[in-house]
């Protein structure tokens, strides 16, 4: 196994957490419909099944590429998080139990939020995948803040692109919430004291601003150039590839490679 | 026993892992990131680099990952050397990650016989400065004088060795018994230089300083000796007579306390600003028994040396402002008292320690967000953060 994992090696390791999650569950089906819990024996098979799936998520954790994905416009460190840029069926895009490393991340970092312009066919996962809009977005009542300012940039997920808002502070002291982790209902972090911290935020889409323009101009938003491997920062509307994006507006949401129409009862 | 908060952690990696796993992990690098003399990356250090990294605890990759982020990419590195009362001699790099002051920071020496670096994780930047203002710090208070000069990095360089000349004299002087000799041979002076310059011992002024003043190799030669020693005259240093050299009032002041020194540091900063723009900067600090000096290499122009008597205070307000590398360091001058001559000349020490003017003109820096601020101003005009 090679740290970061290859896409193959991601693939195998998916496909066998993939069958023996399924044979787990057929087993504990069969253990419920055997006559109830009390009576029912233990099963060494599903106990080694859990065992292996615990494992494996273990083997995914611990190599999951941590990428440059941002730049603080306050510090100009680099921004490194975890992602899984080979696809959504991995288990970092799964929105109520994703599977990351503890985050360390530097002082001015925020809150990391996203979007995904999808192309289909979309992966199947037996899990829920909610990777936002399809076009950048930011949350003025987080953006509007004197001590926050926001970096967009894109990074492939797979086939699909992905595009990174990341919110930074020049203050550790901000009373704004931080947003969910992109793809995930909740935010967790281990700061540079080594305290970890969670959370959770969520503003629905109507509170999101897709007019980027303003914000570019106000220098409230910055953002790199796709495929820039310097992350360097960039100011001003001019020429920015963002502004062009086109897609839904809507948050999606995807299990088993389907989106749900709207107005579907998620089980979540 | 338990680490408590903002001791630093120490960490150790072979050399030649460095940079294989910087570029297994796509780490951003920028220009400063070849300072150091790291091993290139093969198929054999990739590998072997690949099997320690696997070994590592969850905890000990969160810190290593940091340190090699902080590798590729720094914004400052501040080569440190300190001398204390000519006894130890403490060498260092400093590693910044982040423009804004009191982020954390890294401290990189050489371990085994330079197969392996020994990363000690600081949780603030300070917890450094302030170990260099406790070598400035220690002995008497220090006063202040009124008395500035900017002249070649040469002669500068030929000023240190003259004060160690003198020591020397003195030193010999003592064993023999003697007077204290006031007068020296140039030739005397010539010797000491290149001494100086070919053996490293950094007890002595000229070679400690050596690493900072960025002196040409083929610089010294008789005659450029003898045009020092005469612009030395001028900015009222020294007195020449045939081949005879002495002190001035303001030389022997320089003299006296530069080569009686408790503690010396040299600092060279290597920076980027925002936009990726490298710069560099020089400074050495002298601790006299009673006079602190400030020698602030590239000045306006990048060939002289400004040298200057600053208050403690001052001393740790230039410490937080070089490393605040909120733009490529540029060569900082820290306040000085009014109406600094062009040439040397003494006053007599105040009759107390001064305390150092908050507006004296030295550059301030916002302490949240780093950028430079504007005299006058209650609040900091990039951030808003209030100014004390």
């Amino acid at each position: 196994m090679q740290t970061p994992f290859s896409q193959k090696e991601r693939q195998e390791i998916l496909d066998r957490y993939f069958a023996e999650h399924r044979q787990w569950l057929d087993l504990d089906f069969q253990s419920v419909t055997s006559g109830g819990n009390a009576g029912t024996p233990a099963s060494p098979e599903k106990d080694m099944l859990a065992a292996s799936l615990a494992g494996l998520l273990d083997l995914y954790r611990r190599n999951l590429p941590v990428l440059p994905l941002s730049r603080c416009p306050f510090t100009q460190q680099v921004l490194y998080h975890s992602l899984d840029p080979f696809g959504i069926d991995g288990p970092w895009w799964n929105y109520t139990a994703p599977v990351h490393p503890v985050e360390y991340v530097m002082p001015g970092f925020h809150s990391l939020t996203g979007a995904l312009r999808l192309q289909e066919p979309v992966e199947k996962a037996p899990f829920l995948c909610v990777p936002g809009p399809g076009i950048p977005y930011v949350v003025p009542e987080i953006l509007s803040d004197d001590h926050i300012r926001a970096v967009l940039s894109s990074t492939p997920v797979g086939k699909h692109t992905g595009y990174l808002i990341v919110y930074f502070t020049d203050d550790p002291g901000v009373r704004v919430p931080r947003m969910n982790r992109w793809g995930a209902n909740r935010w967790e972090l281990l700061d540079r004291r080594g305290t970890f911290t969670w959370g959770e935020f969520s503003p629905p889409e109507s509170r999101f601003d897709f007019d980027l323009r303003s914000w570019i101009e106000k220098e409230k938003l910055l953002w790199i150039l796709p495929q820039d491997s310097t992350l360097s920062l960039r100011r001003g509307s001019a020429d920015c590839p963002f502004l062009a994006c086109t897609g839904t507006k809507k948050i999606q949401r995807i299990r088993n490679g389907k989106l749900p129409a709207t107005g579907e009862k998620e089980d979540i | 026993m338990e680490k408590r908060e903002g001791e630093p952690k120490t960490l150790l990696i072979a050399k030649d892992h460095v940079r294989p796993l910087i570029d297994r992990f796509g780490m951003v690098k920028n220009e400063l990131s070849g300072l150091f003399d790291l091993p290139a990356s093969s198929a054999t250090a990739d590998g072997a680099a690949l099997a320690w990294w696997q070994a590592r605890t969850d905890e000990e990759q969160y810190t290593f990952r940091a340190a090699l982020a902080a590798l590729a990419s720094p914004v400052l590195i501040a080569d440190t050397g300190v001398n204390i009362r000519n006894e130890r001699l403490i060498d260092t790099h400093v590693l910044l990650p982040s423009l804004r002051w009191n982020d954390p920071a890294f401290l990189v020496a050489s371990e085994n016989g330079g197969k392996q670096l020994r990363l000690e994780y600081l949780q603030k930047a300070d917890l450094f400065t302030n170990t260099l203002f406790l070598y400035l710090e220690s002995g008497a208070p220090a006063y202040t004088m009124e008395m500035k000069f900017e002249i070649p990095v040469l002669d500068f360089a030929v000023l240190l060795a003259c004060t160690d000349l003198r020591q020397r004299a003195r030193f010999r002087a003592l064993l023999d018994h003697a007077v204290f000799p006031s007068v020296y041979k140039s030739g005397d002076i010539a010797a000491g230089l290149t001494e100086g310059i070919a053996y490293p011992d950094p007890r002595w002024l000229l070679p400690f300083a050596l690493p900072v003043l960025h002196l040409k190799a083929d610089a010294l030669t008789p005659d450029s000796l003898r045009q020092s020693l005469e612009r030395l005259a001028k900015t009222g240093l020294v007195k020449i007579d045939r081949d005879t050299v002495a002190f001035t009032e303001p030389g022997e002041k320089f003299a006296e306390s530069a080569g009686g020194r408790i503690s010396s540091i040299r600092l060279d900063l290597f920076g980027v600003d925002a936009s990726g723009v490298p710069g560099r900067q020089s400074v050495i600090l002298i601790r006299g028994e009673h006079l602190l000096w400030y020698a602030g290499v590239g000045g306006k122009k990048a060939d002289t040396v400004v040298v200057t008597s600053i208050t403690l205070d001052q001393a740790g307000e230039l410490l937080k402002e070089l490393f605040t590398p909120a733009a490529a360091p540029k060569p900082v001058v820290p306040a000085k008292p009014a109406a600094a001559p062009a040439v040397a000349q003494v006053a007599a020490p105040a009759a107390a320690p001064q305390k150092a003017s908050a507006a004296g003109g030295a550059k301030k820096f916002c302490p949240s967000c780093g950028k430079p601020l504007r005299q006058g101003l209650k609040f900091c005009s990039s951030c808003g953060a209030k100014i004390s």
